[in-house]
C-alpha cells in the first residue's frame, strides 16, 4: 500500500529523516513509533505531501506519490486544529469539500457520522463551544469522511475519556474492515499492542526497528517464565534457577543461556509443585521501545 | 482550481457575515468624508519652490516687501510686466506664476478682491491660502493709511481676497475642479490606505489563526500552501472590493437623495456655469455651488478603475507580505511589532499623499506615484490631476511586477513558516525558510 524508500529530510545541519525506508501493508493498522523529536511528524508530513523530502521516494499503491493522491489520505495531526468560530457542520462540509467531495455528498456523509456518534445536535454549534474531547470527535470525522485509502492518526486518543477512546478504537477497526490502511502514531504502547499488527520505530531520524509486533516480542524475549503454582518451593529449585517471587503463589524465572524451559518444567514437577499456569514472559512493546532507543542513544 | 474556489468562498463568506463588516461598510463612508476633510485642512506641504510674480496694476502695494513662506517654498517678486503682456503670452504657455492685483480706486471701501493668477501649474491649496492671506494683510495695511473711520469703512474693514486661476495650458481646469480633484484623489488614496492596512492585517490574522490552531496541517494536507495563500488573499480581497462597491453605491445614493433634499441640483449648476455662483448673495452657497461644479467635472469612471487597479496591485503586494509575516509568528502578541514592518511604508504613502495634493506634479509626487511601495496610495491621489500617461503605465507595470515578486517570496516563506512552531523567528530564520525545499 505505502512504501517509503530512503527518505531524507534535512533542516540546516539537522537531519530530521535520515534514509528511512519501510513498507505499510494494505489494510493493516501500522504503528509509527518513536521518542519525542525522533522525526515522526516530519515523516508524516512527507507521507501526506505537506512537505517534500530532500531525497527518497514515497510510493502509494506502487506508484510515486503525487499531490493529487492527497485526496486518498486522511490525516489527523497530533495538535488538533479547527476554526474556532466556525460551526461544526459548516466546518466539516468545508474540509470534506477540500478532499474532493461535493457539497451535497459532504453534507449527507457528515450527517451520517454525527448520527453515528450521537451528536446530531452539534451541527450548528461553534467549535469553541465544544470541549477538547468533543472537538477530537469532530476532527476524527473530518479525517475519515472522504473514505480515504490511507488514514494517518497522530495520537488519536489524547484528551479522550475511556468511553470515547473505545468509540474511536471501534471506528479504527471499522476502517480496517472496510479496506483502509491506518498509520497510527502514539506513545501509548499498550494501544499499539492492541491495535497494530506491524510497527516501525524511529529514533534520531533513523529507522531502528521494524516488523510484526508478535515477532518482535519474540525476537526480544529474554528467557523469562512466569509460573503460578500451589505448594512450597524446594531449596534445590531455588539454587538451580534465578527466581523472583513477587507473590506467594507466583514466581518469575530468568533462565541462564544454557537452561531450557523443559528443564525448568521438569525441575518444577520434580519439586512436587502443583502447576496452575506456566507461561513464557514476552517483553512488552514498551520494554522493547525503551531498550532499543537506549541502545541507539548509547551507541 | 475547485479547491481554490472553495477556500475563496469560505474566506469571503465568513467575513462578510461578520457584524464588524456590516458596521464598517455602512459607517465607513461617513468616517471617510470626515477624515478627508481633516486631511485637507491639515495639509501644508507645498512641494517645489515657487516665485509669484506680482503685477500690481494700480500700484496699490507700493512695492511693499511681501514675506516668504516660512519654509521658503514660495516667495514674491514684483514684475514690471503688465496684465496685457501676460495675456498675450498665454498662447505660448508661460511657465511662471503671475499674480495680477487689479486697479482699485476705492481702497477705503474694498472688502472683496479677486486676484487673477496665470501659470501652467495650479497652486496647491496651502500655497493658495498663503498667497490670499499675505495679499489681504498687505492691502489691509494700505487701507489703514487712507482710513477715515466712517461707518461704511468700518463695515467693510476686513478685506477678503480670492485667487482665480487662469491656466496658460489649454486643457487646464478651474480652481473648483482642483479642489474637487484634491478631495477625490485624497479620498481614493485614503480608502486604499485604510483598506490595505485593514485587509492586510486581516490576512495576517487569518494566517496566524490557521497556524496557531494547527488547522493549517489539515488544510495543506488537501491543498498546496500556495493555493491556500492565494485563495485567502483573493477571498479577503473580494471582501474589500464588495465593501468598496457598497460604498460607491451608498455615496452615489447619498448624492442623488441628499442634494435635492438640501436644495442643490448639480446638473442645474453645471449648466449655469461658475459665474452663476457669483450672483448668489450667500458666500456659503457660492462655495458649495463651486464645489459641486468641481466635483461634477471629475471623471468618476476613471477614478473607479484607478481604485480597482491600484487596490488590487497594492493589496496583493502588501497582502502577500502580511501573509508571509503572519506565518512567522506564533501568537497574537508578536503580530503588533512585526506588522509595523509592512504598515510603515503604507502609512508613509498616505503622509506623502497629503503633500501630493498641494503639488501633484512635483518631483515627490512623481517618484512616490511610480515607486511600487507607495504608488498604490499616491497615484490615485494624482489621478484626478491627469498625470502623464507614461507615468501611470510605468507605475502600474512596476506595481504588478513587484506584487508578483512579493507573492513569490512570501509564498516560499509562508509554506515553511506555517509549519514552524515554538521558537520566535528572526530574520535569519525567515531567509533560511525561503531556501528550504517545499
Amino acid at each position: 500500500m505505502l512504501s517509503l524508500q530512503h527518505i531524507v529530510k534535512q533542516f540546516d545541519s539537522y537531519k530530521a529523516n535520515n534514509d528511512i525506508s519501510f513498507d505499510v501493508p494494505a489494510g493493516s493498522v501500522f504503528g509509527l513509533l518513536g521518542p519525542n523529536g525522533a522525526g515522526k511528524t516530519t515523516l508524516i508530513r512527507i507521507i501526506t505531501g505537506i512537505t517534500a523530502p530532500d531525497s527518497g521516494t514515497v510510493l502509494l499503491d506502487g506508484k510515486v506519490f503525487r499531490l493529487e493522491n492527497r485526496q486518498d489520505i486522511g490525516y489527523m495531526p497530533e495538535e488538533r486544529g479547527l476554526y474556532k468560530k466556525m460551526k461544526v457542520g459548516e466546518q466539516l462540509v468545508y474540509l470534506a469539500q477540500l478532499k474532493g467531495l461535493s457539497k451535497a455528498e459532504s453534507t449527507k456523509r457528515i450527517k451520517h457520522w454525527l448520527y453515528k456518534f450521537n451528536i446530531e445536535s452539534w451541527w450548528s454549534k461553534k467549535i469553541d463551544e465544544l470541549s477538547k474531547g468533543m472537538q477530537q470527535k469532530i476532527q476524527f470525522i473530518a479525517t475519515v469522511v472522504h473514505q480515504p485509502k490511507l488514514v494517518i492518526l497522530d495520537e488519536p486518543f489524547s484528551g479522550l475519556d475511556p468511553i470515547n477512546a473505545d468509540l474511536i478504537i471501534k471506528e479504527i477497526d471499522e476502517l480496517k474492515k472496510n479496506g483502509a490502511t491506518v498509520i497510527f502514531s502514539t506513545h501509548r504502547m499498550e494501544q499499539v499492542e492492541e491495535l497494530c499488527k506491524r510497527i516501525v520505530l524511529i529514533n534520531k531520524g533513523q529507522n531502528i526497528l521494524e516488523g510484526n509486533v508478535t515477532e518482535l516480542r519474540k525476537q526480544f524475549k529474554e528467557n523469562q517464565y512466569k509460573i503460578e503454582f500451589e505448594g512450597t518451593l524446594s531449596p534445590k529449585l531455588i539454587d538451580s534457577f534465578a527466581i523472583r517471587q513477587p507473590e506467594p503463589t507466583i514466581i518469575e524465572v530468568q533462565l541462564a543461556p544454557h537452561q531450557t524451559s523443559n528443564e525448568l518444567l521438569h525441575a518444577l514437577l520434580d519439586s512436587h509443585l502443583n502447576i496452575i499456569n506456566f507461561q513464557e514472559v514476552l517483553p512488552s512493546l514498551h520494554d522493547i521501545f525503551v531498550k532499543r532507543v537506549n541502545e541507539c542513544n548509547v551507541s | 482550481m475547485r479547491t481554490i474556489l472553495i477556500i475563496i468562498q469560505r474566506e469571503y463568506l465568513t467575513r462578510v457575515r461578520q457584524k464588524s463588516f456590516v458596521v464598517t461598510t455602512f459607517a465607513g463612508p461617513l468616517a471617510l468624508i470626515l477624515l478627508t476633510f481633516l486631511s485637507l485642512k491639515m495639509s501644508t506641504y507645498s512641494g517645489s519652490v515657487k516665485t509669484i510674480n506680482i503685477i500690481d496694476e494700480g500700484n496699490v502695494l507700493h512695492q511693499m516687501p511681501l514675506p516668504d513662506k516660512s519654509d521658503h517654498s514660495l516667495y514674491f517678486k514684483y514684475t514690471p510686466l503688465t496684465a496685457q503682456q501676460i495675456s498675450e503670452q498665454q498662447a505660448t504657455n508661460i511657465d511662471q506664476v503671475y499674480l495680477i492685483l487689479p486697479k482699485t480706486d476705492t481702497l477705503r471701501l474694498l472688502s472683496n478682491l479677486e486676484l487673477k493668477y496665470f501659470g501652467t501649474k495650479q497652486l496647491g491649496r496651502a500655497d493658495r491660502e498663503y498667497v490670499e492671506k499675505v495679499i489681504a494683510d498687505k492691502l489691509q495695511l494700505q487701507k489703514l493709511k487712507v482710513f477715515n473711520h466712517s461707518q461704511e469703512e468700518i463695515d467693510n474693514w476686513e478685506i477678503k481676497t480670492k485667487l482665480e486661476y487662469i491656466s496658460t495650458k489649454k486643457d487646464a481646469e478651474d480652481t473648483a475642479y482642483n479642489d474637487a480633484a484634491a478631495a477625490i484623489g485624497l479620498l481614493t488614496g485614503l480608502v486604499i490606505y485604510i483598506m490595505l492596512i485593514f485587509y492586510g492585517v486581516t490576512i495576517m490574522r487569518g494566517v496566524m489563526e490557521e497556524k496557531t490552531t494547527r488547522i493549517i496541517e489539515v488544510i495543506i494536507s488537501s491543498v498546496k500552501p500556495f493555493q491556500l495563500l492565494l485563495a485567502k488573499i483573493i477571498g479577503i480581497g473580494l471582501v474589500g472590493i464588495t465593501q468598496f462597491v457598497i460604498w460607491v453605491i451608498l455615496l452615489v445614493g447619498l448624492n442623488l437623495v441628499l442634494l435635492p433634499i438640501i436644495g442643490l441640483d448639480t446638473t442645474h449648476m453645471v449648466n449655469m456655469g461658475p459665474g452663476a455662483a457669483l450672483k448668489s448673495s450667500s458666500v456659503d452657497l457660492e462655495m458649495m455651488q463651486n464645489m459641486i461644479i468641481g466635483f461634477s467635472k471629475i471623471n468618476y469612471l476613471k477614478m473607479f478603475f484607478t481604485f480597482l487597479i491600484y487596490f488590487i496591485g497594492g493589496y496583493f503586494l502588501y497582502g502577500s507580505l502580511f501573509a508571509g509575516l503572519g506565518a512567522t509568528v506564533n501568537e497574537e502578541g508578536e503580530t503588533q511589532s512585526i506588522s509595523m514592518i509592512v504598515t510603515i511604508p503604507i502609512m508613509a504613502s498616505f503622509f506623502i499623499s497629503t503633500a501630493v495634493i498641494n503639488d501633484p506634479s512635483g518631483s515627490l509626487a512623481v517618484w512616490a506615484s511610480i515607486f511600487p511601495l507607495t504608488s498604490p496610495v499616491v497615484m490615485p491621489v494624482r489621478m484626478p490631476f491627469n498625470p502623464p500617461l507614461y507615468q501611470v503605465l510605468l507605475s502600474v507595470f512596476l506595481l504588478f511586477a513587484t506584487f508578483i515578486g512579493s507573492t513569490w517570496i512570501a509564498a516560499r516563506v509562508y509554506r515553511t513558516g506555517i509549519l514552524m512552531y515554538g521558537k520566535k523567528a528572526n530574520f535569519r530564520d525567515i531567509v533560511r525558510w525561503f531556501f528550504y525545499k517545499g
